[in-house]
């Protein structure tokens, strides 16, 4: 990345070199610089107070520079973790990173002694990713403790953690690659790296946007790479061959390459019994068939072919709807636009405030709008088991998606009824069969049918049945149990 | 770039046809019941009930139906007239009831049911049942038992279907029949009996298209049912036990009929056809006031006299069914399949009322209650 001059090169003049760093950092207030003369030795040390331990540069550093003996070289320091430099770039990207340089004589080599803190708040369980059993911790917004958490579950030297400076000019952002060296492929982790490396963006680095310079199309309603901030998930995908990307400052795990399906995948479904672990699966995959088509279907159906229906509901809901002035097309559109306003306005109040909204929103709003003749009864109904299923997604991005999807279809139902459900399905069923996630059909095992791994997609079968794993991520080693429990044969 | 222009436009396209082949819910008017009778001078009379609500108080609102009558020369005129005259757009494909008068019924009944079977919206499923006197009359009544007219006289229908009382038909099923030379319909006859009482008493008898002005009543169109093997959800009979005259309650019998085994037998006898039914009953004694069935003897002695006494009802049923000229067994159509040479050679309309037509019952108990 920076091409290392001659320029760069730490002088062999002691108080050129302090001159230098005090250039460097000027006008940055925490930035610190300290000079020694010990036993006739100029020693000095710089760092950044703000980011650096004080205990350690006190008691491990100052306090042993006074110690200093003729001969002893300033390796003697008993820290863990010091390195030797002789050029200034790394010296200022160290001391970025918290460490502190020192600087010896008329030495041209410096030494980083890592000494970084930064503060980070405490381990809690992602509000977005609720489960019921299971573990209940979250990830952090430090890439160092969110490793930690991780190799705490998976305690193998075969889980790899690559660094990646990413970024543009002298802005750059850590990122890590994490996969299981015995069970990913390398052309898909090869790809990640590729194409995480080409990034070029001089801005601060998020996975949001990290993710749509590495994803296949950005212009899918549906999102190609799995964002959790669990790590009970990251460590089942992992183990089934994917790639984890964490980015330095966030709670954000990115899980690639994934399908369709994984976005309804939740822990909870292995932490339960699997005859409810696959009820669940089911109930979500159904609430992706109500959101996406509840409200044009009903659309469709008022508007085009009411013949459909039986004559005691028709009765019922012509009732409902005979004084509505306008056609059920804006009906659904006032609904649907009230419902994403309230649901915004609640995510950005605290929850005391959120409550008070829910109650004007889904109370007042709700029953005046029927008793004002503006909303018909049946569109409340229709609107409110919609949005509830959409809410049943594990994933809250997916959740987005789904209720996005949900306008287009509306509008084709109103303008050609049942007709237009069908030509937006096909649609819409042409463009997820069509998608790739870093070279992994987005729709399998559904297109193409891979009879193997539809053990864990609509339904989930017991986890000693699955022998092999996904082969979403094509993993090199694909056994994973021997399709028996293990007692079973002893004849307890 | 070309792309997403002709994708625009393409959008663009879709949505200025605009919602030409719209037909809001909310704008029509739904026709549940209509009556058909014949007005002075072969013209017809609708009688329309057509549903909608009234708002009681905010949100709430309330079923009602009012009723429309005009006369013209067509069905489909009378719905024009009609349609000018209500609020909405008149829309028949939630019609669940056709009440045609006697007198109506008696004429060729396909012209009128034409305007029925072209509309592709049409509700076919809407069940017919032929009225005593005028259609109009039952429709006008507006509420039947506090229901909606509607609503009550399907209700009424099908319990009569449940209990086998009437066959199960339906607009759909008898076009069929009006068009099969070889088989008649029949269709379940209503009777308004007073100011608020509306009965299904029986069955109307048709022949080829039209209403014979015969009907059977009483244990009749249950014991037809049979025969014709179409038992529905349940069969409850009460039967005068044979030699026991007077109107005492020990001289009655009361059964459910679990299952019926039936087969029918054609023959040509000299180029004339005979037809055997030979039906038997499964029962379960509901009511026997006579008191014990202890034995075996007893057990078979009453299922004897039951079946003497069912097997005389069914041949005088079948005598109407002649005298009426209506093959609603569908004996011509067995002959067209097994018989066709003969059947060329024969008149049907001649020959079947004066064929030989017997049914046999033998009855079984197979449930005598919880006492003996």
């Amino acid at each position: 990345m920076s091409e290392e001059t001659l320029a760069d090169t730490i002088h062999s003049d002691f108080h050129l070199n302090i001159q230098t760093m005090n250039n460097t950092f000027s006008n940055i207030h925490d930035f610190k610089t300290r000079v020694f003369e010990i036993k006739e030795r100029k020693i000095g040390i710089t760092y950044i107070d703000s980011i650096t331990n004080k205990d350690i540069v006190n008691g491990r550093i100052v306090n042993e520079i006074y110690k200093l003996d003729y001969k002893d070289s300033i390796v003697d320091i008993p820290v863990a973790n010091i390195s030797v430099t002789d050029n200034f770039k790394k010296i200022y990207s160290g001391i970025m990173d918290g460490k502190v340089a020192i600087f010896e004589g008329n030495s041209n080599i410096a030494f980083l002694v890592d000494t970084g803190l930064f503060e980070t708040r405490s381990i809690r369980e992602p509000d977005s990713e609720k489960i019921v059993s299971g573990s209940h911790d979250g990830f952090v917004e430090s890439l160092n403790k969110n490793i930690n958490i991780l190799r705490n579950r998976i305690r193998t030297p075969n889980l790899k953690s690559e660094i990646l400076s990413v970024g543009g000019g002298d802005i750059t952002t850590n990122v890590s690659i994490l996969f299981l060296e015995n069970i990913a492929n390398q052309d898909v982790v090869n790809l990640v790296r590729k194409r995480i490396s080409s990034i070029n963006l001089e801005n601060n680095l998020t996975p949001g946007k990290l993710e749509e310079f590495i994803e296949d199309n950005s212009f899918s309603p549906f999102p190609q790479i799995l964002e959790t901030e669990r790590p009970d998930r990251v460590t089942a995908n992992l183990m089934d061959g994917r790639i984890a990307v964490l980015v330095e400052g966030s709670a954000t795990v990115s899980i690639l390459p994934v399908t369709f399906f994984s976005f309804y995948q939740s822990p909870d479904d292995y932490n339960t019994r699997f005859i409810l672990g696959s009820f669940l699966r089911i109930i979500r995959l159904l609430g992706f068939f109500i959101s996406i088509s509840l409200p044009s279907i009903y659309i469709a159906i008022v508007s085009f072919h009411y013949e459909v229906l039986p004559y005691e509901l028709v009765t019922n809901i012509k009732s409902s709807l005979e004084y509505v002035p306008y056609p059920p097309v804006v009906e659904a559109l006032i609904m649907q636009l009230t419902l994403e306003l309230l649901r915004e306005a609640a995510i950005r109040l605290p929850t005391s405030m959120a409550q008070t909204v829910a109650i004007v929103g889904g109370l007042v709003i709700g029953t005046a709008i029927v008793e004002a003749n503006l909303v018909s009864n049946t569109m409340i109904i229709v609107i409110a088991i919609t949005a509830i299923s959409s809410f049943t997604v594990p994933i809250h991005e997916m959740s987005s998606s789904i209720r996005l999807l949900s306008f287009p279809m509306i509008f084709a139902a109103a303008l050609l009824g049942l007709v237009g459900i069908v030509v937006g399905f096909m649609f819409l069923m042409i463009h997820l069969v069509k998608l790739e996630s870093f070279g992994a059909p987005y729709f399998a095992p559904l297109g193409p049918i891979r009879f193997s791994d539809l053990k864990d997609t609509i339904i989930r079968v017991p986890y000693w049945k699955m022998k092999t794993r996904p082969s979403t991520a094509k993993p090199i080693n694909e056994k994973q149990s021997t399709g028996k429990k293990g007692w079973a044969e002893d004849g307890e | 770039m070309m792309i997403g222009k002709r994708f625009f436009i393409f959008i663009v396209m879709l949505a200025l046809t605009g919602c030409w082949d719209e037909k809001l819910l909310k704008d029509s008017s739904l026709v549940l019941s209509i009556g058909i009778d014949l007005a002075k001078n072969n013209e017809v009379k609708t009688t329309t009930a057509i549903r909608t609500s009234r708002i009681i108080s905010g949100g709430q609102s309330e079923s009602i139906n009012y009723i429309v009558e005009e006369i013209s020369n067509t069905i489909r005129e009378t719905r024009l007239e009609v349609d000018k005259q209500i609020p909405g757009v008149y829309e028949q494909n939630k019609l669940r009831i056709l009440l045609i008068g006697d007198k109506i019924a008696s004429k060729d009944l396909y012209p009128y049911f034409d305007v029925f079977f072209r509309d592709p919206r049409s509700s076919l499923a809407a069940k017919v049942a032929v009225v005593k006197g005028e259609a109009s009359e039952i429709i006008k009544m507006k509420k039947l038992k506090e229901n909606l007219i509607s609503e009550a006289l399907i209700d009424l229908l099908k319990s009569a279907e449940e209990h086998t009382i009437v066959p199960v038909e339906n607009q759909q099923t008898i076009l069929t029949s009006m068009f099969d030379v070889g088989e008649d319909f029949t269709l379940p006859y209503m009777e308004k009996l007073d100011k608020d009482t509306v009965k299904v008493t029986g069955v109307a008898l048709f022949h080829r298209r039209s209403f014979t002005g015969k009907t059977l009543k009483g244990n009749k169109p249950i014991i037809f049912l049979m025969a014709k093997g179409e038992k529905s959800k349940d069969i409850k009979l009460t039967e005068r036990l044979e030699n026991k005259d007077g109107r005492n309650v020990k001289n009655f019998v009361s059964f459910s009929v679990l299952k019926t085994k039936r087969n029918m037998n054609i023959k040509m006898v000299k180029g004339k056809p005979a037809a055997t039914i030979n039906l038997k009953l499964f029962i379960e004694i509901n009511e026997y006031p006579e008191g014990s069935l202890y034995g075996q003897k007893e057990e078979s002695a009453l299922n004897k006299k039951v079946a003497r006494r069912i097997e005389k009802e069914a041949n005088a049923m079948v005598d109407t069914l002649k005298s009426a000229n209506c093959d609603a067994f569908g004996i011509g159509r067995y002959l067209i399949a097994d018989h066709h040479k003969e059947w060329e050679k024969l008149n049907w309309d001649k020959e079947y009322p004066d064929m030989a037509f017997k049914i046999n019952v033998k009855v079984e108990t197979v449930n005598r209650g919880i006492i003996q």
